[in-house]
């Protein structure tokens, strides 16, 4: 039950069921209601697992285009979740190379790369780009269960169905996450 | 660096995609595939994959027990995956016992090389270590010999099928080799010890062992009495052997070597008797006339001494017409 989630999905008949049965057929106009439907969500989705918004829309539309590909694959289920784990892979995948530049531009003395730390930048924006700085340095579990917690607002039991996780183990990777990302923010200046 | 309350900034910001930003990615998009999606190349592909795995678990080496007789080389293998291409033998996994009696055998494993000249050997890989137990034999580890050692019980429970395999001659090609090796390093009683082994056979190469041992025991370790034994064993086991020659100079030159003047001469005697057209005659009259001297027969050394080209140091002593 992802109530805070749902709560901003427009609304989409038989969602996860004849529209997608219709999309397998070819209908390209069930795949844009699918597609207008869960944009923002993918959008949100990816924004909150720490990805900077210069890469959000590269990596939606990344999304969608596996979720096309693979649509044979889903069975059952709301298609928001399946559509969820597909978003979370491919942040994942994202935040990686990020990591792996942040570590180079370190090696040789630049700040991370990031357009938000441009200077002249509004001071939000800055606060912005060091928040996605601390989300990078979780692990991706620890990453998902802190974004859906503390910024979605989901419960223990709504992460555990979202990433497929016992709830036991949630709980655990939300311990350790905020303690991680305490550590972190101290030293970047984001205030817990 | 100014402190911000970054959860509720967060949140607004990530809240909804810029505007456009939905347009943007549809157009930016590819035409989604028509159909459901599928591949169609999906289930042939899959096939071709499971061909593919049962084709490699076929073909893929599966560990052996047994023997296997090669030129000059015998295996034998145990819970052992192993190949052999020409002379060099690729261990992965198991125990391996190698007996060599013709050209070096080469054996891979682990990383390591091992020659094995002419020896017997057991090699186990154990994960990715090999270890090598050298039973008999010359064995090169990366380059350097390693000795046989005792034999362990495991080794001994592959070594005996691997030598039952083996021709006879094997034992002893081996102990040439270790010989040869032996002298080569100036390892002379190991040297002589290898030759005793051949020695102990009943061909020729016992005779020739005889004789190489003899060789050793006169000119390296200086022992002619025993050289002396040697050769006159390698004469009654083997009295018109092919090295016949060869053995009675070098049992005159053990004998020489001893003072023994009348063992000289009787074997002088005998020589020439033996061999009349010998080259090495010349030589064998001249040890025979210093030995009478030295016996005090001058009459009899003067008569031996003018059949010589070369003068001997008692020429003077001798009548006009025995110069």
């Amino acid at each position: 039950m992802l109530t805070a989630l749902a709560s901003q999905l427009p609304e989409v008949p038989d969602e996860g069921g004849q529209l997608v049965g219709r999309c397998r057929a070819g209908d390209e106009g069930a795949w844009r209601l699918l597609y207008d439907g869960h944009f923002d969500f993918a959008w949100r989705t990816a924004r909150r697992l720490g990805l900077p918004e210069a890469d959000a829309d590269d990596a939606v539309q990344e999304a969608f285009q596996v979720a096309w590909a693979r649509l044979h694959t889903f069975r059952e289920g709301r298609f928001s979740t399946w559509l969820y784990r597909i978003v979370a892979n491919v942040v994942s995948s994202r935040l990686r190379k990020h990591r792996v530049r942040d570590v180079f531009d370190g090696l040789f003395g630049r700040g991370p790369a990031d357009a938000t730390s441009v200077e002249g930048q509004l001071e939000a924006r800055e606060a912005l780009g060091r928040v996605e700085r601390v989300l990078r340095r979780l692990s991706r579990e620890k990453r998902e269960a802190f974004a859906l917690h503390e910024i979605e607002g989901l419960t223990h039991e709504q992460i555990a169905e979202l990433t497929g996780a016992r709830v036991e183990t949630v709980r655990t990777r939300l311990f350790y996450a905020r303690k991680e990302f305490a550590m972190h923010a101290h030293a970047m200046g984001v205030e817990p | 660096m100014s402190h911000v309350p970054w959860r509720e900034a967060y949140r607004q910001a990530t809240e909804r995609p810029p505007p456009g930003a939905k347009a943007r990615v549809w157009r930016a998009m590819a035409a989604p595939p028509r159909g459901d999606g599928r591949r169609w190349w999906a289930p042939a592909f899959a096939a071709a994959m499971a061909t593919g795995a049962l084709l490699v678990l076929a073909l893929w080496p599966k560990p052996v027990t047994g023997s296997a007789l090669g030129d000059g080389y015998a295996l034998f293998a145990r819970g052992a995956t192993y190949s052999v291409e020409g002379r060099q033998v690729s261990l992965r996994r198991g125990r391996l016992a190698v007996s060599v009696w013709g050209a070096p055998l080469r054996v891979d494993a682990g990383g390591q090389r091992v020659e094995v000249e002419s020896a017997v050997a057991v090699f186990e890989m154990a994960g990715e270590q090999m270890r090598v137990l050298p039973v008999d034999g010359v064995v090169l580890v990366e380059g350097a010999r390693v000795r046989a050692t005792s034999v362990s019980r495991t080794a001994a429970g592959d070594v005996g099928p691997l030598l039952a395999l083996e021709p006879a001659e094997a034992p002893l090609s081996r102990a040439e080799v270790v010989a040869a090796a032996a002298v080569e390093a100036g390892a002379w009683d190991e040297a002589v010890a290898a030759y005793a082994l051949v020695a102990a056979s009943t061909s020729l190469r016992a005779e020739v062992a005889l004789l190489k041992r003899g060789e050793l025991e006169l000119r390296q370790l200086s022992a002619p009495a025993r050289a002396r034994a040697t050769f006159d064993e390698a004469a009654s086991r083997f009295p018109t052997g092919a090295l016949a020659l060869e053995r009675s100079l070098s049992a005159l030159e053990a004998a020489a070597a001893l003072s023994d003047w009348s063992d000289v001469d009787r074997r002088a005697q005998a020589f020439e008797a033996t061999f009349p057209a010998s080259e090495r005659l010349a030589e064998v009259r001249r040890a025979r006339a210093l030995a009478l001297y030295a016996l005090h027969q001058v009459d009899a050394a003067c008569r031996v001494a003018q059949h010589l080209r070369q003068p001997v140091p008692f020429s003077p002593q001798c009548p006009a017409d025995e110069r």
